[in-house]
Formats: C-alpha cells, structure tokens, sequence
C-alpha cells in the first residue's frame, strides 16, 4: 500500500514538474501590433493598425500562432474602414485573422543578447482562405519578453478579395503586412 | 447688384457643397461614449455567450459590462479573467485588482487562443 501511494506521488510529482516546465516555456503577447498597408502614390494612404493581436509562442515546440480580431483594424478614414469591414474583409462573416506557424532551428536559449534573424513559415487563415507564409523576423529576448519583429507580402486574390475596378488604381496589387509581437514568459 | 448677389450666393453654395462632400468621405470617427449601450450584462455572461458562439451578437457594439478586475498590465485590465478591457484613458495607476468596474467600450470579438473577448475604446463608467 505504502509503495504503490509512493509511485503515485512520484508520477504526481512528474506530472506537476513537468506541467511546470511547460508553462514556464509559453510567452504571451495580448496586444501585438499588426499593420497593413496598401497604399499606391498620390492616391489617399491605404493603411491600418490593429493593436490588440494575440500571439503565442511555445519555446518548446518552436510554434508561433497569432490571432488578429479584424474589426479592431483602425484606419485614419472611418469611411475606409467602413469599406474594408463590409465590402472587402466581410468581418461579420469573417472576424478573425489565424496565423499558425514555427520559428525554424531556432533555439531560444541560443539566442545572442542582441537578437538575430529567425525563419518563420506557417500558414495565414484569413477571409475563409489559407495562404502559406514564409519570412524572416527579427527576434530579441530581453528581460523575459521575447520581441518578434517581421513583415511579408500577400495580395488582395490571396483571399479571394475582389478590388472593384473603380478603385482598383487606389489600392496596391501587393499589401505588406507587419507585426511587432512583445511576447511575456508565462 | 443682382449680380454679386449670384455671386455671393454660387460661393455659398460650393463652400456648403465643399464641406458635405468633405463630412461624406472623411466621417468622424465612432466616439464608443456618446453611443447608447445596445447591451448591458456582466462580464461573466458576456464570455459565456461567446464561449457557446453565440456572441456575435456583441461584435462591434457598444456595449456596458461589470465585473471584478483580476489582473492588470501596461495596456489591458482583465474583469473575471474572462473579458480584456483597452481603456481609452484611465491611468491603470487608478485601478486595483479586486476592484468591481462597470464599463462601456467596444466589443471587438473572441480570442480563441487565449480564449478570451477583447473590448477596446473603453471607459469606465462607475
């Protein structure tokens, strides 16, 4: 009786130790920033900010995935992001934007003070489309906040967003998208 | 006479002209405050809802919510560990955790990662 209550406390013990360590191995961004911008020159800037993206990222699997509420996309025009809701990211139909992906050979612990560029690929879900995304960012560990930092480039028919011709000229063939991720250690 | 009177009365009207047409592409930005509430309920049925995806409902509404304040950061406060409140202004040096909060803010959707319903533009009312 006294050996097998033993073993249960040990495997107890182990299972504790270990939920620990993986906990301890999350970082958790819950105000990320993500902008877009597609603007074309001379035309009105087509640009917007969304300030309250998730991302997390697991130092023990490498695995980045980011989630962005695309109602909170802010555009200087509110008539713009009228537009952009209702017409082209159909929000209410569509209200998040995925990212799953993986830092690759990357290893935290190896990371120089000064922070070093990272390969990054995943896939994009976003208006009912998935894209693969493959880009370089920029990572930093100071003071158990871990900075991401990277942009690539999709277009409009990447998601099935159709750009009617009457504005076509106004808005970019390629958006460029960046974020700037500030990950705490959970 | 009659004709300066045309004249003045043709710059009036392209000056009003200018300012509807300006007011119809350049709208104000939503002021979350001066909207009316389209919904009022505690944080803890506002998480509810959307955790049996029946929140849709609240996405991009003005809405009021209470509960207790659980945790607090830089940019966030938290009501019931469930519901991540941006304020639009109120130093966080204000709040304490513990503390019950009414809100009114816009809610923006549910973060299924972290599983949680993020409001912005927000101030509290209480």
């Amino acid at each position: 009786m006294v050996q097998r209550m033993a073993k249960i406390s040990l495997v107890l013990i182990l299972f504790l130790w270990n939920y620990q360590g993986v906990a301890q191995d999350q970082f958790i961004d819950r105000n990320g920033v993500v902008i877009f911008e597609a603007s074309e020159e001379l035309f009105e800037e087509v640009k917007a900010i969304n300030s309250t993206a998730t991302a997390v990222y697991d130092a023990e699997t490498n695995e980045l995935a980011s989630l962005t509420l695309v109602r909170a996309f802010e555009f200087k025009n509110s008539l713009m992001q009228e537009h952009f809701n209702e017409s082209y990211a159909e929000s209410d139909q569509f209200p998040k934007a995925i990212f799953r992906g993986a830092l690759k050979n990357f290893d935290l612990v190896g990371l120089p003070s000064a922070g070093g560029e990272v390969q990054l690929e995943g896939t994009l879900d976003f208006h009912g489309k998935v894209k693969k995304i493959q880009t370089v960012v920029n990572a930093q560990l100071v003071n158990d906040v871990l900075s991401l930092l990277g942009n690539f480039t999709v277009s409009p028919a990447d998601f099935d967003i159709e750009i009617p011709r009457i504005v076509r000229n106004q808005i970019a063939k390629e958006v460029q998208v960046k974020f700037d991720f500030k990950l705490k250690r959970k | 006479m009659a004709r300066r009177y045309l004249l003045m009365f043709i710059a009036i009207a392209v000056g009003a002209l200018a300012i509807v047409g300006y007011r119809t592409l350049y709208p104000e930005s939503r002021n979350i405050l001066k909207e009316e509430a389209v919904h009022q309920l505690s944080a803890q049925l506002l998480f509810e809802h959307f955790s049996e995806e029946n929140g849709d409902q609240f996405i991009d509404q003005a809405i009021i919510t209470t509960g207790k304040v659980t945790e607090i950061d830089q940019q966030s406060i938290f009501l019931d560990h469930k519901v991540q409140i941006n304020l639009l202004d109120t130093p966080h040096s204000e709040i304490q955790v513990e503390d019950y909060l009414t809100i009114k803010g816009r809610c923006i959707g549910y973060d299924d990662l972290l599983e949680i319903v993020k409001i912005d533009q927000a101030t509290i009312t209480n």
